[in-house]
């Protein structure tokens, strides 16, 4: 459903992405895999529509990005940054409804079915009861999971405008770094929330992250990204082995399925080319 | 905010919830706000101009049978009293409105209309007519107030044109360093000019800055009531584009707001509106800042409701602020900024103390 | 140095300090004689900031002394040529004290220059602007500290005869309510300044014949609003302004701008006036043409005294 295909992009002179190319199929997660400055947050700014590649395409469900308005395409596909500051305070109600602003006309308030959409995106992030809360006072994890349910009432669809089309087109949710600023409780959180979104919506998710067992643990094909080009790309029980994140982080590391977690896990040993730290004794 | 009202009327047609006692109505909340804050600033209106440092009877002013050239009272009312109260309103909407609009722009709660040097362009317009008299007078409209409007717009020009020239897009951090350095220069000049020129005239630049709502007739008001409406029109575009860039840009455009466009409106509205306050009255401060914060204390930072709530309030405050200056050591009256600061400071100060 | 306190003592003029402000012993001892037992010391450089302070000097007779003025001096004419050394706000203590004077004339709220005048041991004279009597009072200390006593006297005594005669002139005539406006905003009504019940103005007024609508304010100049100008409604409106470069098509734009009034009765009755030129701000000897200006402004049927 999303196809990326000969993308580059720089800022300004300085380029960020190369010739970069990958799809998605309706239903997938896609990991985007990278050290720090190697364009993940850029190529999610293009996949979200966000920013214009100066060579190549990028298609949603086949019909170039650039074609979609911005309005219809805030319906279809829903972006959750990796960090969200606010400028002033809102109640978490309010930010899950400004998840609805695409589906209003010009000056037209919330109805009651919007606040109920809402509400339910609430609900499928558990954060439900936190509604009058500001959202200043939240910790960090719950923070992320109003975000990304404000980012899921954009997929709602009142009785009006689901009158006229059978099932709806398919949603897709672009995630940057979900996890990066979380504790372990949390990342469980955000990561069970995602995967229950895709087994239940068959929602397709695109996850840039450097958390390799993260990605592990949600994706199905990924990406690897080294300074704006393409390492490798494909299935991730194909893709993520020790020689290709060798290639991508410089470092040697043990890629092992673990039995009770069910999904791959990255333990990084040592630099490359170093001797390996040493058992700690004792403790 | 954890202590906002909410409506309790259930709108027609809601399928009861067994979760939820409470209905979460927009529009109600709108329109209780709205008619709230429309009544006071209407109320002020009426009664400002019953109040003065003069005594007059209302009798007399509404007496048709006396000739109005030989009707103090009437002439006081009409003449001296009524287009303050209209100039006080409208400099007080566009100034608070101008206020709430460049905070969501520059996403800074500190910023004010006059932070970005559109008031320091007016001011030095203003300076250049009255130190070296200028024949800059249009369509009957008196120099110092084209002056001034040209110095604002000049201002917000270089302004803009700085934040957008490196890349496609508006900076909002080059929008505000641009708008600081760009006081600081025009202060600089303006210091520069009433250094050098006479004393009289210095005195009287001195004067305009402290701002005055004296108009004494509605030709000013006549004068600056297209570009207010201009930005207001424009100011009705915007709230709930504003509610969405206080997520971010990224977030915003990502639920599909055209930020570009929203940033220019802002800019160019809030800008307009400054322009046009401070060419009619000189710069009043404290408003642009006090009152969106009151505001949003009152209702929470909804823009829809923020946006005219704060013009009413800043309409009214104004108004108030005005009536104490004429009145408080009568006959002489005190520049009305400084009613503004001495009320707002202290008031706003409690009102973030006892805050939970 | 020693060359000037030489010439200081034969001459018997100038300070009893040195340029570097130390008091030699000797020089004083024989200055002490000398003012003692000669009187007062004639001044030799004066310099004057204050435009009235310099035409008053001109006046009486006391001009070749003066070395250096002010920068908006522009009477009288022999002053073109004369170092300028700055104004109210930007007084140049440098120039001044090169110019090397022994006696210089600042405004009293210039009390910077007046405290660096003193550390540098250079003789003031204190000038103190208010009424009308002030200015002759003016005329006559002048004369005194600079040895033209004689001559000042005479041109007080012309200045008070002048006056007295315009008052003559308009005596007996009904005096109309005046609103006498100092200073606003071009072109418009805003930040009105008139004046109030006190100051040379406010006397010139009375003088030709006229009477303040603020009189029994005991401010000399005050910001009134449209409010207060309705109230008084005054039958004349006299405005000044010290700026003679205005053309007759901009004085009567200016006037026009009363029109935004048409209530008043100086609006109704078509008796606004603006004069312009520096006679009418100045209290000095030129104040005696304002005072006559003033009375022709508002009694337009009197035949003035010719000087």
């Amino acid at each position: 459903m999303l196809q990326a295909t000969d993308v580059s992009f720089a800022y300004g002179r300085q380029p960020v992405l190369h010739a970069v190319s990958f799809d998605l199929a309706g239903g997938g997660v896609l990991g985007i895999l990278g050290p720090n400055g190697s364009g993940k947050t850029t190529l999610l700014r293009l996949l979200g529509g966000l920013l214009q590649p100066q060579s190549g395409r990028i298609a949603l469900d086949d019909q170039d990005l650039r074609e979609i308005p911005h309005a219809t395409l805030a319906q279809r596909m829903a972006m959750v940054p990796q960090e969200t500051q606010l400028a002033f305070d809102y109640s978490v109600l309010e930010i899950a409804l400004m998840g609805r602003y695409p589906h209003l006309r010009a000056f037209e308030v919330e109805g009651p079915e919007d606040v109920a959409l809402a509400r339910a995106a609430l609900a499928e992030t558990g954060t439900a009861e936190l509604e009058d809360r500001s959202f200043m006072t939240l910790s960090g994890g719950e923070k992320q999971r109003v975000v990304i349910a404000s980012a899921l009432s954009q997929f709602g669809r009142r009785a009006v405008d689901a009158a006229d089309t059978e099932d709806g087109p398919a949603e897709l949710l672009l995630l940057d770094e979900p996890t990066a600023s979380l504790d372990l409780g949390y990342q469980l959180d955000v990561t069970a929330t995602l995967r229950r979104l895709n087994t239940e919506r068959s929602m397709s998710m695109v996850i840039s992250t450097h958390d390799l067992n993260f990605a592990a643990a949600l994706c199905d094909r990924v990406v690897l990204l080294r300074q704006g080009r393409v390492l490798a790309a494909g299935p991730i029980g194909e893709v993520l082995r020790p020689d290709t994140v060798r290639a991508l982080y410089d470092v040697d590391a043990a890629v092992e399925r673990h039995e009770t977690a069910g999904h791959l896990t990255v333990v990084p040993l040592s630099r490359r080319g170093d001797a390996a730290p040493g058992r700690r004794t004792g403790q | 905010m954890t202590d906002r009202p909410h409506a309790h009327a259930s709108p027609a047609g809601v399928p009861a919830d067994p979760g939820r006692t409470r209905i979460f109505s927009v529009r109600r909340r709108l329109a209780l706000t709205l008619s709230g804050f429309g009544c006071l600033a209407l109320v002020s209106l009426v009664v400002a101009p019953l109040i003065g440092p003069t005594p007059i009877a209302l009798g007399r002013v509404f007496d048709s049978a006396i000739p109005f050239a030989d009707n103090v009272d009437a002439q006081i009312f009409f003449i001296a009293r009524l287009p303050r109260a209209l100039a006080g309103m409208l400099v007080g909407a566009s100034l608070a409105v101008a206020g709430v609009v460049f905070q969501a722009l520059l996403r800074n709660p500190l910023a004010t209309p006059f932070t970005l040097g559109v008031s320091a362009g007016a001011s030095l317009g203003a300076m250049l007519v009255i130190t070296f008299g200028l024949p800059m007078a249009v369509a009957g409209i008196p120099a110092v107030p084209v002056a001034s409007l040209i110095g604002s717009l000049a201002a917000a020009g270089v302004v803009y044109a700085m934040a957008t020239l490196r890349r496609h897009g508006l900076s909002t951090t080059v929008l505000l360093l641009a708008g600081v350095t760009l006081n600081s220069f025009f202060s600089a000049i303006i210091m520069f000019v009433q250094y050098s020129a006479d004393f009289a005239k210095t005195f009287q630049t001195v004067r305009w800055l402290m701002g005055n709502l004296d108009v004494s007739s509605f030709q000013p008001i006549v004068a600056a009531l297209p570009l207010m409406g201009t930005a207001f029109v424009m100011f009705a575009t915007l709230p709930r584009a504003l509610n969405l860039l206080t997520l971010g840009s990224d977030n915003a455009a990502a639920r599909g707001v055209d930020v570009l466009r929203t940033q220019r409106v802002a800019f160019l509205s809030a800008s307009l509106a400054t322009g046009a306050a401070v060419s009619l009255s000189g710069p009043i401060g404290f408003i642009g800042i006090v009152i969106p914060h009151l505001v949003r204390l009152l209702v929470g930072a909804d823009h829809r409701i923020v946006m005219p709530a704060s013009a009413c309030l800043g309409a009214a405050f104004l108004v108030a602020c005005d009536v104490v200056a004429r009145t408080a050591m009568a006959p002489v009256e005190l520049p009305v900024g400084v009613i503004t600061a001495l009320t707002g400071g202290p008031f706003f100060l409690w009102l973030l103390m006892r805050r939970p | 140095m020693k060359m000037t306190l030489m010439i200081t003592r034969k001459t018997r003029t100038g300070t009893t300090r040195g340029p570097a402000g130390r008091i030699r012993p000797m020089t004083l001892a024989a200055s002490l004689i000398l003012v003692a037992g000669l009187g007062a010391q004639a001044p030799q450089r004066i310099v004057s900031i204050i435009p009235a302070v310099t035409e008053i000097l001109f006046a009486i007779g006391a001009g070749s002394e003066v070395v250096g003025v002010g920068s908006y001096d522009q009477f009288p004419p022999e002053i073109a040529d004369l170092p300028r050394i700055g104004g109210l706000i930007d007084p140049d203590i440098e120039t001044i004290i090169a110019l090397r004077p022994d006696l210089v004339v600042p405004y009293t709220t210039q009390v910077d220059l007046i405290a660096q005048l003193g550390r540098a041991g250079i003789p003031l004279f204190h000038y103190s602007h208010g009424t009308l009597p002030d200015i002759l009072t003016t005329v006559r200390q002048l004369g005194n500290r600079t040895g033209r006593a004689h001559r000042a006297e005479e041109v007080a005594r012309g200045i008070e005869a002048d006056l007295a005669a315009i008052a003559e002139a308009v005596s007996g005539r009904p005096r109309p309510r005046t609103l006498l406006v100092i200073a606003r905003e071009p072109g418009s009504l805003r930040n009105v300044f008139a004046s109030g019940g006190s100051g040379f103005q406010h006397d010139m007024l009375t003088l030709a014949g006229g009477e303040n609508v603020f009189d029994g304010s005991v401010s000399r100049a005050a910001q009134v609003t449209t409010e207060t100008i309705l109230q008084a409604a005054p039958d004349v409106v006299l405005e000044v302004r010290a700026d003679q470069s205005l053309s007759p098509s901009e004085i009567a734009r200016e006037v026009a701008a009363w029109q935004a009034l048409p209530s008043l009765p100086a609006v109704r009755n078509s008796r606004v006036v603006l004069l312009t030129g520096s006679d009418l701000v100045i209290p000095g000897p030129r104040i005696v043409q304002g005072a006559a200006r003033f009375a022709g402004a508002l009694h337009p049927d009197v035949t003035l005294p010719t000087r």
